[in-house]
């Protein structure tokens, strides 16, 4: 039977921001949807909307033309719509199974029957008593796709799936996608990756700040057309220039090893690398593979041995990130909000978080608040952080503005080295483009960049020696014109 | 209709407006509670809440119920600003009036100006060693401080009473649970003739200014209110949290041990087995009341000390039950946490739409 | 020297007996901490309970009137402790202490009357059973209906939680109540129940002491029982079988006290009473060392507000 689904001018306003502004869509059966758009154009709040989690301000869903009142997600499964999110919703303490059965109303027995067969019919490995916290990313997709399947769903959502699947993960789901399509399934797909729309997806529509952009047929796109729709701008392309390589060795990590005592995090194993001066390491991987830890232990919040790491000819393994700081690293952790900055307090205030000798903030203990204010301003204007307020309190800076306050304050020092983790993760393409124009600023500076990051074109773009961390390995260090993004996919895979 | 919405930033003036609110909640519900008891409530708040301070002398007694609330409170918000659970303020002032008590007994019909700061030292000392206990198992065993303070309290009251009832006990008292009396030098002043009030009071002010001082103005003020916010930015900031959460405890300890200090070597001048009427307990609820400022502490503790006092008065005059300061005071805490909502909520008045 | 071996079969029975209020309240605990809610009111509902058991029983007369009004007033008492925590959103830790310090005084404030009266004999089952079995005879029969519960209950509730689907969302709430939520599942509302069970078991618990235990009303008369009830819950890595082997432990250091005290063993009393709490201490350091064990048997968002904006 076809499947019909109507959103129907819905609007969703959120205190500051118009999430949701009167959208309008029709999608049926037989057919993949792509919806596009930047991060916090309005695709999530819209996909929350259809699957229950959101209630709209205003407007109306329709599926075969019946009117929907989704007052829950217990209402979108009951009206055969299946979601799976970009933050799975899954019980990592729970075994498979018991994530399975949790919304399922069927006995234990024939509910296993029935998740045998689907995972027969489309390839799907997994074992159902381990928990949950024992899967890889792209398992833990398959358990939230499973768990969709267990309805036989009308429509399918799919939230930013390949987010965390490697290369080959990626085309196994569009395979299954396909299949899914072909069988009847209603698909939705939620992304903001251009050559995924083009690969998989047979209409498009984009949004762009809240608004419903355009809808279109793929046949009648191609990337340059989305990328324009998308950001509503022609597209800079930013293009590293191929850096003079020093072979002025800048920091060395030694048989690096650590063994976490939280059962929720990796273990990292015998990592070695060296960077030069001038140079970008990218460290690509999987989130999840031990890029936090690695992230931690480079910081110092994680003491290693002393030897294990050597920064500009010091043994520095056991130094905390303060003391390392007066060694000329910086850091920027991929948690803006919860650990990068405190969004409750003053955006000077967050400055002073960075505390290093020379900077006076701290005198003999006390605090010296015009120093930390009039640094303050000279980070705002010096990395164009939209707003002339330093008292104001950080929470109201947007991610973006956010962000480069964080880089900011991290590279006032001039540090010979910055460490940073997924920089532009849920950024803007502006705000993206900026950090990403800073960065490469900083290397021709002749100044060292460590990038952790998930994101597999911004490590292209941006580095010029490339490893994989998988399951808290590092890959060999390869030249970053030597690689592709399958090659790094492969690696992220875990092949050799 | 009314909507229930979320503040795009917890306001200020509510902050301070809802402890205000709390007070006046809990005088509605207590008048409440009295008139179920059979009470005329006007009547019952009266002799709670205005007899006992009418005169100079209920002042006086005021100030000396206040005095312990607001150095314990003072040194709570160390703990509590810094997200440490120090819970056990009562077994830390215990354990610090039996240091300075024995120190005290030590000079025994002794006198000189030396003896009193020695006591007082002695009490600071014996609340940090006692504060140290959880901070330690904390820190380095990983062990939950809310339990592991609070148990501490039970054993530290076993403690005193072996005391007092064994090898302490006043060789010449009949057997009374109470040891001697301490020397004069070994006692704090009293201010005035006739009034209980004693120079302890200037511990709980100098302890006020010290911590406005430390919280606003230091880099280890700072590090706490970074650490209350978050772990993560504390430990990606450099700070030795360790190290911290120790220091919290001791200061938290060496206040609540000077509270002790003042129970005992104030007027009553000896130890015995009734120390504190739960004030490292209640102490608690004047932080939270104070909103771990050290003004709002001082103001917090004068209201929370008169329930102590309205308690017994009311007892006295209307028997009523003396627990009922106990159920006020758990009150004002209830009524505090409840109107924090309006901090980050507000209800919103809409027009019915059409 | 002969020892009875029934003697030895009633002291164990009295530890068990002494076990039963810690059985109860951690149990009631664990599911509540289960759902993810850290209810640090233990002690005040346990003591509220112990005084409106009592109270009733004097009152109606009637036991079955006194036990059930017990739980029912355990469960009004943590009714306010769910309102705020999880309607209002307040803290978990600073409720909790709330909670316990009312408690206290509340129960004081009732219990005035009732100090001095003496209780009521509390019928025992099997008792023609007892001399049946050497050693097994007194410690399987002649008890209340409260202590073969309460030796059940830990049974019951690894049952619950491990067999059946609303212990599986009980487990799932306090595992990631945003996946809850997402997954259709209300939070609020199971919080709430698991809350309100908690208050039930704790105002039982405090019944047993003042009708059963120790039939009297003695102000404060919980002596931190319900703090250790919640040690407890740590101890046991939130699995209820293992309540069972630690309420025995701290019945047995109840009894042993009393017993060692009766042979004259020259220990002061303050310290045969101080045993217990400095033995959760010690047990609480020797199972948080586990840091690795911990974190993965502590309900994930333990203690945290849930809060979900449409």
């Amino acid at each position: 039977m076809n499947t019909n689904l109507k959103i129907s001018n819905v609007t969703k306003i959120y205190p500051g921001c118009v999430a949701n502004d009167n959208v309008s869509l029709e999608f049926n059966s037989g057919k993949i949807y792509a919806l596009l758009g930047e991060n916090g154009a309005g695709k999530s709040t819209l996909v929350k909307i259809l699957s229950g989690v959101i209630i709209p301000d205003e407007g109306e869903i329709y599926l075969n033309e019946n009117n929907l009142k989704l007052n829950s997600p217990s209402d979108a499964k009951k009206n055969d719509i299946g979601m799976v999110f970009q933050h799975f919703n899954l019980f990592e303490t729970l075994s498979v199974f018991e994530n399975l059965i949790i919304d399922s109303d069927e006995q234990r027995e024939s509910l296993r029957e029935k998740i045998d067969t689907i995972m027969k019919k489309y390839n799907f490995s997994i074992d159902l008593d381990i928990p949950v916290l024992n899967l890889s990313a792209g398992q833990k997709q398959k358990v939230e796709i499973i768990r969709c399947l267990i309805r036989s769903p009308k429509v399918l959502i799919m939230d930013e799936p390949t987010s965390v699947l490697t290369e080959q993960e990626t085309s196994e789901l569009f395979l299954s996608l396909k299949k899914f399509s072909e069988e009847g399934i209603l698909i939705i797909y939620i992304t903001h990756k251009l050559k995924e729309v083009m690969q998989l997806c047979d209409e498009v529509a984009v949004m762009r700040r809240g608004k419903l952009v355009s809808v279109s047929e793929i046949k009648n796109e191609n990337i340059e057309s989305l990328a324009n729709k998308m950001v509503g701008q022609n597209l800079k392309t930013i293009k590293k220039k191929k850096a003079k390589t020093s072979s002025d060795q800048l920091i060395k990590i030694t048989n690096l090893n650590f063994t976490s005592e939280d059962p929720f995090e990796t273990n990292l194993m015998d990592i070695n690398f060296s960077v030069n001066r001038g140079e970008c390491l990218g460290i690509a991987g999987i989130s999840g593979n031990g890029q936090s830890e690695l992230f931690q232990v480079l910081s110092g919040e994680i003491i290693s041995e002393k030897n294990s790491i050597e920064f500009n000819k010091n043994y520095i393994g056991d130094l905390n990130p303060q003391e390392r700081r007066e060694y000329l690293m910086a850091f920027s952790p991929e948690d803006r909000l919860e650990q990068a900055a405190i969004p409750q307090m003053k955006i000077f205030e967050n400055v002073a978080l960075n505390n290093f000798k020379s900077s006076n903030f701290f005198n003999n203990g006390l605090i010296n608040e015009n120093k930390i204010k009039e640094h303050s301003k000279k980070i705002i204007s010096d990395f164009n952080v939209n707003t002339e307020n330093i008292e104001l309190k950080s929470q109201f800076l947007s991610g973006g503005n956010l962000q480069k306050l964080i880089i900011g304050r991290e590279l006032i020092t001039s540090p010979d080295l910055l460490i940073c983790f997924n920089p532009t993760w849920g950024l803007d393409v502006g705000a993206i483009n900026y950090i990403h124009e800073t960065l490469i600023k900083i290397n021709q500076q002749n100044k060292s960049i460590i990038l952790i990051s998930t994101d597999t074109d911004e490590l292209l773009k941006l580095s010029d020696k490339i490893s994989v961390i998988h399951k808290g390995k590092l890959s060999k260090i390869m030249n970053a014109e030597e690689v592709t993004s399958e090659k790094l996919g492969i690696l992220m895979g875990g092949a050799n | 209709m009314i909507k229930i919405v979320k503040r795009d930033q917890p306001s200020r003036a509510i902050f301070f407006f809802t402890p205000v609110l709390a007070i006046f909640l809990t005088l509605v519900a207590g008048g409440l509670i009295f008139f179920i008891l059979g009470f005329k409530p006007f009547e019952a708040l009266k002799f709670f809440f205005i007899v006992p301070i009418a005169d100079k002398y209920g002042f006086s007694e005021l100030l000396l119920k206040a005095t312990p609330l607001c150095l314990i409170a003072i040194g709570l918000s160390f703990c509590f600003k810094s997200n440490n659970w120090n819970i056990g303020a009562e077994g830390q002032l215990t354990f610090g009036a039996i240091v300075s008590g024995g120190v005290a007994l030590l000079f025994y019909e002794q006198e000189g100006f030396y003896i009193l700061p020695i006591v007082i030292l002695a009490g600071a000392i014996g609340g940090m060693l006692y504060a140290s206990i959880p901070a330690i198992l904390k820190t380095y065993f990983n062990t939950n401080e809310i339990l592991v303070s609070l148990m501490l309290v039970y054993v530290s009251k076993l403690i005193l009473d072996y005391l007092v009832v064994g090898p302490w006990s006043n060789p010449e008292g009949f057997n009374f649970p109470e040891t001697r009396q301490f020397s004069d030098s070994a006692k704090l002043p009293l201010l005035f003739e006739g009034l209980r009030i004693h120079a302890g009071i200037f511990l709980a002010l100098t302890a006020v200014v010290i911590s406005w001082f430390v919280f606003y103005k230091t880099y280890l003020g700072f590090q706490m209110k970074v650490s209350g916010f978050s772990l993560k930015t504390a430990k990606y900031a450099g700070y030795k949290g360790k190290k911290m959460i120790i220091l919290v405890f001791l200061i938290s300890g060496a206040c609540a041990g000077l509270a002790g200090v003042g129970e005992i070597t104030g007027p009553i001048g000896q130890l015995h087995r009734e120390i504190s009427p739960d004030y490292g307990f209640t102490a608690i609820i004047v932080a939270f009341l104070g909103r771990l400022h050290p003004v709002g502490i001082i103001f917090a503790s004068l209201v929370v000390a008169i329930t102590y006092l309205g308690a017994e008065t009311a007892q006295i005059f209307m028997q009523i039950p003396k627990y009922t300061g106990q159920v006020f005071q758990g009150m004002i805490l209830f009524f505090l946490l409840a109107s924090d909502y309006l901090l980050f909520f507000k209800f919103k008045f809409i027009g019915s739409k059409k | 020297m002969i020892i009875d071996i029934n003697f030895i079969g009633l002291i164990i029975a009295s530890i068990m007996a002494s076990a039963v209020p810690l059985i109860l309240a951690s149990c009631g605990e664990l599911i509540t901490e289960r759902s993810g809610v850290l209810n640090l009111g233990v002690e005040g509902m346990m003591i509220i309970g112990a005084i409106s058991g009592f109270a009733l029983m004097t009152v109606t007369g009637s036991l079955i009137i006194a036990i059930f009004g017990a739980m029912l007033a355990g469960v009004l008492i943590s009714t306010i402790f769910a309102f705020l925590t999880q309607t209002l959103i307040t803290n978990h830790v600073a409720t909790g202490l709330a909670l316990t310090i009312f408690g206290i005084g509340i129960s004081a404030m009732i219990g005035k009357n009732f100090v001095g009266i003496p209780g009521k004999e509390f019928p025992v089952l099997f008792e023609g059973f007892k001399d049946t079995i050497p050693l097994l005879g007194p410690i399987l029969f002649g008890h209340s209906i409260v202590f073969y519960f309460a030796f059940a209950l830990p049974f019951i509730t690894s049952y619950f939680l491990k067999k059946t689907k609303t212990g599986l969302i009980v487990r799932a709430v306090g595992d990631s109540p945003e996946s809850a939520s997402n997954q259709g599942i209300n939070v609020r509302l199971v919080r709430y129940a698991c809350i309100l069970y908690g208050g039930a078991m704790s105002g039982l618990a405090g019944a047993y002491l003042s009708m059963i235990y120790t039939p009297q009303w003695i102000e404060n008369m919980t002596g931190g029982r319900g703090w250790i009830a919640l040690a407890l819950v740590v101890f046991s890595t939130w699995n209820p079988i293992k309540i069972l082997i630690g309420a025995m432990i701290f019945g047995g250091l109840t009894i042993i006290q009393f017993h060692m005290q009766a042979i004259g063993v020259r220990i002061p009393v303050q310290f045969l009473t101080a045993l217990p709490y400095i033995v959760t201490i010690i047990v609480l350091v020797v199972i948080s060392r586990d840091s690795r064990k911990i974190r993965l048997s502590t309900p994930s968002s333990l203690g945290k507000s849930f809060y979900k904006d449409n």
